[in-house]
């Protein structure tokens, strides 16, 4: 049986992008291979490891268990897109004070699972329980759970404060 | 990766969407897609084309009737939709509950209350909890007219509903329980968002301490999700007492057929059925009283 191939356009990290996709292709191949974002890591392919994770439209989502056809008009964020004029986003900048990681392959999904859970937010601090079940979909074979909890513990709180100071 | 090719559409209509599905006959919906798609990268299914239906609109509302006696959800809500939603929490905690379980946030974030109820495992999360609450199913068929079947006839067997040919879950419609009512929600799994082994949902209604209709749905113990019907009535009419909880999760152990996989065995299973099932009725029993 022959490929099917198929034109999308979607925005990635703020620019708008046209890609020829088989119709098999996971977003998560797309990003890589075809528009070079190798921030978003191949761990399991399944929906089990979170290596993957992007923002779409907003909501971090696995991008393995996405086709890359589906995202026609939406808007997808990588890791790449977090940073704005060369300076870290709060989130990436508390990963990297806290030192919540080791060989950094999960990082990514991490930070991802994270903005899309702080962003959620509304100004309210979370607990330390939830934090952990929003970050439940990620796995980190180092093991640098406790350092990933307070990196986003602290970034919830400065949002909070800064949300009430506003 | 996905190896075996297929096409892919993503109509604007149901009634379109209906029209693709019933012209192809290895068809297959794709809402979320965190089932489906997992399944074809294992190769376990023959698919030769896909019909999105995310372009269709209004198919993500979560709503109150117009009557106020039920809770209306499309089907392309997504779990993260219903979890978080206020009116869910507020008329049905039961269902946010549940929601709350499945996976994790990132297939929260994608997967759908529609898709999760269609592709009927039998140990779905939803599936039980949609039998326990007698909820009704809204179908749409290709000439543009519905119909409703009832959970009970929905759920058929393994990855078997009641859908024919060219028709779509379009939403769910879920009574929403009285005051008085106490519901629970329990499950087993290995680890944290880990496929459940044992899903069970109870929902109670009592009056001056009497049950006036209970409600065992259990899920993982057959080749569909069930309700355990004598367990059901033992309660009915009665002043319910602890051993009346133990003996209705006897019979619900007793009612089970699980079979072993890959983690753990048959006789395991049927033993966590009773343990389940019992918590599950004391905790409905002590919201009962909350509310």
């Amino acid at each position: 049986m022959m490929s099917n191939l198929l034109k999308v356009t979607f925005k990635v990290n703020g620019s708008s992008k046209t890609v020829e996709v088989d119709t098999r292709d996971s977003l998560l191949d797309v990003l890589r291979d075809s528009l070079n974002l190798t921030g978003p890591k191949k761990g399991c392919d399944e929906t089990v490891c979170g290596a993957c994770a992007v923002l779409v439209n907003g909501k971090a989502i696995c991008s393995c268990t996405m086709l890359a056809v589906e995202t026609e008009g939406l808007e997808v964020v990588t890791i790449e897109g977090l940073s704005e004029n060369n300076e870290l986003s709060p989130i990436q900048k508390a990963f990297w004070m806290h030192d919540s990681l080791q060989c950094g392959f999960c990082t990514s999904g991490q930070i991802i699972s994270s903005k899309s859970f702080l962003d959620g937010l509304d100004g309210r601090i979370p607990n330390e329980e939830e934090i952990k079940e929003a970050l439940s979909g990620n796995l980190c074979r180092c093991g640098a759970y406790n350092k990933i909890v307070e990196a986003v513990a602290e970034v919830a709180a400065i949002q909070t404060h800064k949300g009430k100071m506003n | 990766m996905i190896l075996k090719p297929f096409e892919y559409s993503s109509p604007h209509s149901l009634q379109e969407a209906c029209k693709i599905l019933e012209r192809h006959d290895d068809a297959k919906i794709l809402a979320g897609g965190q089932s489906l798609l997992p399944i074809m990268k294992l190769n376990l299914t023959e698919i030769t084309h896909l019909v999105d239906i995310k372009k269709i609109p209004n198919l993500s509302s979560i709503e109150v009737s117009n009557d106020q006696k039920s809770l209306i959800v499309g089907a392309l809500a997504t779990h993260a939709d219903v979890e978080r939603s206020d009116i869910v929490k507020k008329v049905l905690p039961l269902l946010a509950e549940t929601e709350s379980s499945i996976g994790h946030p990132l297939v929260r974030n994608r997967g759908t209350i529609g898709g999760s109820i269609s592709h009927c495992d039998p140990s779905g999360d939803l599936c039980v909890t949609s039998l326990a609450l007698d909820a009704s199913m809204t179908i749409a068929r290709s000439d543009n007219s519905r119909r409703v079947v009832s959970a009970k006839d929905f759920f058929q067997g393994t990855f078997t509903t009641a859908l024919k040919k060219g028709e779509i879950l379009e939403k769910i419609s879920f009574p929403i329980p009285p005051r008085g009512t106490g519901c629970a929600f329990e499950k087993l799994t290995l680890g944290h968002g880990d496929f459940p082994l044992i899903v069970v949902s109870v929902v109670l209604r009592m009056e001056n301490a009497k049950c006036v209709s209970a409600a065992i749905a259990i899920g993982g113990v057959s080749d569909r999700v069930i309700r355990v019907t004598r367990a059901e009535d033992l309660l009915k009419g009665k002043v319910v007492h602890a051993e009346d909880l133990e003996r209705a999760a006897t019979i619900a152990e007793e009612e089970s057929k699980p079979e072993a996989d890959i983690d753990v065995s048959a006789e395991y299973k049927k033993k966590m059925v009773k343990v389940f099932v019992q918590r599950a009725l004391e905790k409905a029993v002590e919201r009962s009283n909350e509310v």
